[in-house]
């Protein structure tokens, strides 16, 4: 006998699940600052406790998907530097990966694209190490298939969502399959495939209301709106968006309920209610800003500007052009945005706004939203 | 009863299956006493009601999970005999065990049960 330390997984006292699930929330409602100091009286060594603290990062998402960025960070970097003994067999590895997963879908929502991705490759690295890798690993595909359709790349969208899809559907995840059907039916309403898109976007939202999925349908519901309202069914679209308002109030949903709001400004601006419009989507800009999604809140400083200019403010218009330019600086943009902001400011610079380029613009974050 | 709740019961009725042949592995392949046989078995219980309560477990037919339960219990009953017993001597029985991939023990164990008359 060598006298070595033997590494069989021991059993502590544990916490249970209802204790876990006090302990994450409460955890959740600190500052960062003070989940260090309390570190120790918080569970943050039990497994249970991270089971409920991912359930409830996975539940507030879409609610605020900037909160949701950082306590998974947080709690991902807590978690890689104490190494807890008290978790048993893969367990450490498998939390590193669904924290990095949930870090890198919020970051996505956030359109912090770069981000997403480097947390969608650490969740891959951690899920490998487990042992139900390929159920995580196709989740994080959809992640990075969803990064996809923000960059653009609709073909290859439409042609990996299939065996994706199918991937779903074989073991029995018809959520997730659900989701790829979404994602379809978006890239189709990119490429202005509208009738098309409507229709699958409709067979969503009948799935998503048979699976009680609200993460689903908040966002397809929108969808059909914004598709009804491009194709001038102006009436069909404010019926529909009066149908889903307390759908998405009730999901808490409030990235899909601030685009319900930005759907709903764009249908007066086609009505030419214009002063209306400006104000409907200051509202929703403000929704955009209280949840983190800056590239939305730059995109709205556009379309107010645009709107201005339509009402011959010219000066007005000139200053939202100089509020979104920073964030959009930030923003990784593809070449055709990039070359479009190149346009505006030089024009910015001359005092006379190109409007084509602030249409360009505008335009393509709108495709996005 | 909701699908999550029918999953979660499926995956108990996995691991109440799988268990004996579990035991019998430990005892009669790893060389486990008794009671080191009870005590990762207790620890296996643990994490297998966490693993069906995960993120993605919902998407987890009942043939993978008791494949996985096995496979898990012969890695980490191999990696625990290696490291109890390095440097000293070794039956040859164990040895032979611990000379096989965990996955390749895990396999026959599967037939045993599916011998045994589980539903898959």
């Amino acid at each position: 006998m060598s006298g070595e330390l033997v590494l069989f997984p021991r059993l502590a006292g544990g916490v249970s699940a209802e204790l876990a699930r006090e302990t994450a929330k409460r955890i959740l409602g600190l500052s960062l600052e003070e989940r260090s100091t309390l570190a120790g009286e918080l569970h943050l060594d039990e497994p249970e406790t991270f089971l409920a603290l991912c359930q409830m990062l996975d539940e507030q998402m879409d609610h605020t998907p900037l909160k949701t960025r950082d306590d998974a960070q947080w709690i991902y970097e807590y978690l890689h530097r104490e190494s807890p003994g008290s978790f048993l067999f893969d367990e450490r590895e498998y939390y590193l990966g669904e924290l990095a997963l949930l870090a890198g879908t919020a970051a996505r929502i956030l359109a912090e694209y770069d981000q997403a991705r480097t947390w969608l490759d650490r969740s891959e690295a951690w899920f490998l190490l487990t042992v139900n890798a390929s159920g995580d690993i196709a989740r994080i595909a959809l992640q990075r298939l969803s990064v996809r359709v923000e960059q653009r790349e609709f073909g290859e969208v439409i042609a990996l969502s299939l065996p994706l899809r199918e991937a779903f559907l074989r073991s029995g995840s018809r959520e997730h399959a659900l989701k790829c059907r979404y994602l379809e039916a978006a890239c189709l309403k990119e490429t202005d495939r509208l009738a098309e898109s409507l229709e699958r976007f409709t067979a969503v939202v009948e799935e998503a209301k048979a699976l009680g999925s609200s993460k689903i349908l908040s966002p397809a519901l929108v969808s059909v709106i914004q598709i009804h309202s491009y194709l001038g069914e102006t009436d069909r679209a404010l019926a529909l968006a009066a149908e889903a308002a307390p759908i998405l109030r009730e999901s808490k949903n409030r990235v899909a309920l601030a685009k319900l709001h930005w759907g709903l400004a764009m249908l007066l601006r086609q009505t030419s209610r214009l002063a209306e419009s400006v104000e409907a989507f200051r509202m929703a800009q403000q929704e955009f800003r209280e949840i983190g999604l800056r590239a939305d809140v730059a995109a709205i400083h556009l379309i107010i500007a645009d709107l201005l200019l339509e009402t011959g403010q010219e000066r007005q218009a000139e200053w939202e052009i100089r509020a979104a330019l920073p964030i959009l600086a930030e923003l990784k943009m593809v070449p055709e945005g990039i070359a479009a902001m190149a346009l505006l400011r030089e024009s910015l610079r001359r005092r006379s706004i190109d409007r084509q380029a602030l249409r360009n613009l505008h335009g393509y974050f709108e495709d996005l939203a | 009863m909701d699908t999550a709740r029918q999953r979660q019961e499926e995956a108990y009725r996995v691991l109440d299956e799988t268990l004996p042949v579990i035991h019998a592995a430990l005892v009669g392949y790893y060389g486990f006493g008794t009671p080191e046989a009870e005590a990762f078995q207790d620890t296996l219980c643990v994490w297998f009601h966490r693993v069906a309560r995960r993120m993605g477990a919902h998407a987890i037919h009942a043939e993978e999970l008791r494949e996985q339960i096995l496979f898990v219990a012969c890695k980490y009953a191999r990696a625990f005999q290696i490291a109890k017993h390095r440097g000293g001597p070794v039956a040859d029985d164990l040895s032979l065990t611990l000379n096989r991939a965990p996955e390749e023990v895990a396999v026959e164990l599967l037939g045993r049960v599916t011998a045994a008359g589980a539903y898959l």
